[in-house]
């Protein structure tokens, strides 16, 4: 009889615990991320997950949304896509958010987005590669993007339209005429850059007059830019990841080479600190300048928090989370499928990096324009507030 | 190809496979003692890398201090590496499998505990020097190259002398040929152990802090030494001559291949030459053709 009671008792306390984890659990909307917070491109990804811890601290300061508070549940990918698809399976099978913010390497991107198709939690991420959101794109018709994965969503320019811009500018701008490029096909962000800018410049009747790759993994380059040297083109394309940009800098530099550096979104900052000053008189378009006035706010915000000026992907954690968060208010709902048909027709959000539309048809924003930056000595000033390229 | 182009690209090449020659040597006088391939020489190369940004950033900004400092660093970290993986599984009688497990756990250890820890920032070390190049006519001749291959030189020279003069050198030497045989005759054989790993690791001091100098340190720097390796294959396990020919071979054949027919199809050329080569010397460029008897 004892042994009766006590299991009965027992049973209603595991009810009890167990209903109240249930209500606990629906106080909170939560928010999927998973981010490189190791290796690699880590500083990016903690940037990002700082720019997103403070505009869901500054929403819930304002009541959160649908009357609840917002949760984060952030998982470290590494820089790996295995480890992108685990962890990105599990905030959807175990943690069972509505939305996720995904980490920005393209290569990531790349093998989370068909997982992302099959699982129906939209992902929102930074991956410029054209082929995460739009998967049948191909690199010699970049008009016709093809079918779009309806899970998957970029909110910056893709490769293309980033490398069309540089490409743009240094054609009207700076009058260029011929061009080298110094890539690696191993990281599909650069590769599609790369692409993008032979592009444009054979659209616009101008001259590739080198286009050399490297392997992962190599940080030596001097074959490569002894070359170039030769070839003595108007203008080089360096479109790849931080360390790479900046010894490639570095070795043209020592090399003697005189050619004007046309950078990627990622000569920014620490490029300046890696490559010092021999990144001088590079060229390159960015998402943001802080030397725009309308971004002081958002600046002195960053600023009082982490007492550190943000960097790039310090506004993009901001925007994207703020972006789910937006589809979640326009949706009233914390059902996946609503919350993506939400994001799908989404126009003139508000983001640090600019008013975003989306394109229902590829999923990235439409015509944004972005900042050129320049480097003079190890310095990185603005040349240009919101330029946009000539079309072909 | 214009000549002072081609001029060039020898001179990239021969200041490549310097680093890759150090390597080699690095890597192929573990091998040539205890016969196991020893990849916790990356570890080394990623500690000294990193220790070299933070004694030239924060203790002392010298070209030279710091190189002594890690090179010293990196004895004593190979030296305490065999000390504490190596030895226990060598004293209990481990099969050479296990010695290559344990070396491949030890890379991985120190490159994940880097990528925990410093992952989230790029660590470029303090400028040594404001003038980078030497120029003569058209060519360009890199400085930090140029110490890299010097400096490559004399430690291989020394080490030559070392191997060849001293009773230390002769006790490796013997230990090279068979562990058992000196150990009997009244050899130290721990000691000549521990001075191997600790010439090996000096060699991984001297990679890591000129890699890190050069190109930056971030926590996979270690796999950097990959060429080298495969330049100690080339040149024959274990011949620290055939290691040098290798590297400074395999950077020359990179230089003048990259640029011509790109690097994806070079890395098909070169691993596909690799094979040959081995498949026609077997033994690698300087190593020795000998029957192992039962």
């Amino acid at each position: 009889m004892k042994k009766k009671l006590f299991v009965a008792f027992l049973s209603l306390a595991m009810l009890l615990a167990f209903t109240g984890l249930l209500m606990a659990k629906e106080e909170v909307i939560k928010i999927g991320i998973y981010a490189d917070l190791s290796a690699g491109t880590a500083q990016w990804g903690t940037d990002a997950v700082k720019g997103a811890k403070l505009i869901v601290k500054e929403i819930n300061a304002a009541g959160g949304a649908l009357g609840k508070k917002i949760e984060l549940v952030i998982y470290d990918c590494k820089v790996s896509p295995t480890e992108g698809v685990k962890v990105y399976s599990r905030l959807v099978n175990e943690d069972r958010v509505p939305a996720v913010y995904g980490s920005l390497v393209s290569n990531i991107g790349l093998a989370v987005s068909p997982v992302a198709e099959k699982l129906k939690v939209p992902v929102v991420a930074r991956c410029m590669d054209e082929r995460v959101t739009t998967p049948d794109f191909k690199m010699e018709d970049p008009e016709n993007p093809g079918r779009v994965n309806p899970y998957f969503f970029l909110l910056q320019p893709s490769s293309y339209q980033q490398s069309y811009l540089i490409a743009g500018y240094a054609i009207d701008e700076l009058k260029m005429n011929t061009f080298a490029m110094l890539y690696t096909p191993s990281n599909s962000y650069s590769f599609m850059l790369a692409k993008g800018f032979e592009y444009y410049i054979k659209k616009r009747g101008k001259k590739m007059v080198g286009s050399f790759d490297f392997q992962a993994g190599d940080m030596d380059f001097k074959a490569q830019l002894t070359r170039i040297k030769g070839l003595n083109p108007d203008g080089l394309y360096i479109p790849n990841y931080v360390p790479e940009n900046a010894n490639a800098a570095k070795q043209a530099r020592e090399l003697g080479l005189k050619t004007t550096f046309l950078g990627n979104n990622s000569w920014f900052e620490p490029m300046d600190k890696v490559a010092g000053p021999a990144a001088d008189g590079a060229y390159f378009p960015l998402n943001v300048s802080r030397d725009d006035p309308s971004l002081k706010v958002f600046i002195d915000k960053y600023k009082a928090e982490y007492n550190e000026l943000p960097r790039l992907h310090s506004f993009s954690g901001w925007d994207d989370v703020g972006f789910i968060i937006e589809a979640i208010k326009k949706s009233k709902s914390t059902a996946p499928q609503k919350i993506r048909d939400a994001m799908a027709t989404t126009t003139k959000y508000e983001g640090v990096i600019g008013t975003i539309n989306i394109d229902p048809k590829t999923h990235r924003p439409i015509g944004l324009k972005m900042p050129i930056l320049k480097f003079e000595g190890d310095q990185i000033k603005t040349v240009r507030l919101g330029y946009y390229q000539k079309d072909f | 190809m214009e000549y002072h182009i081609l001029l060039q690209q020898i001179l990239n090449g021969i200041s490549l496979g310097g680093v890759y020659a150090l390597e080699a040597v690095g890597f192929g006088i573990i091998f040539n003692i205890l016969k196991f391939s020893n990849f916790s020489h990356s570890g080394v190369v990623a500690i000294t890398a990193y220790l070299g940004f933070f004694i030239s950033k924060y203790v002392y900004t010298n070209f030279l201090v710091t190189l002594i400092l890690t090179t010293l660093a990196g004895g004593f970290i190979g030296v305490m590496i065999e000390k504490l993986i190596f030895r226990p599984i060598r004293l209990k009688g481990a099969p050479l499998t296990l010695f290559l497990v344990n070396s491949i756990t030890a890379a991985m250890l120190v490159q994940q505990f880097f990528a925990a820890t410093l992952g989230d920032d790029y660590y470029p070390y303090p400028v040594f020097m404001k003038q980078t190049s030497i120029n003569l006519g058209t060519l360009t001749i890199s400085k930090t190259y140029t110490l890299m291959l010097i400096i490559s030189g004399l430690i291989l020279l020394l080490l030559t002398l070392v191997l060849k003069r001293t009773k230390i050198g002769i006790a490796l030497r013997a230990a090279s040929t068979d562990v058992r045989t000196p150990s009997l005759m009244g050899v130290n054989i721990d000691f000549v152990i521990s001075v191997a790993f600790f010439i090996a690791g000096v060699l991984g001091g001297i990679t890591g802090y000129l890699l890190g100098m050069t190109y930056s340190v971030d926590p996979f720097i270690g796999s950097m030494i990959l060429k080298g390796i495969i330049a100690a294959i080339i040149g024959g396990m274990g011949s620290l001559g055939g290691g040098v020919a290798a590297g400074l071979l395999l950077g020359g054949a990179e230089s003048l291949l990259v640029a011509e027919i790109g690097s994806s199809l070079t890395q098909i050329a070169i691993y596909s030459g690799i094979f040959v080569l081995l498949l026609i010397r077997p033994e690698g460029i300087g190593g020795k053709r000998y029957i192992i008897k039962a």
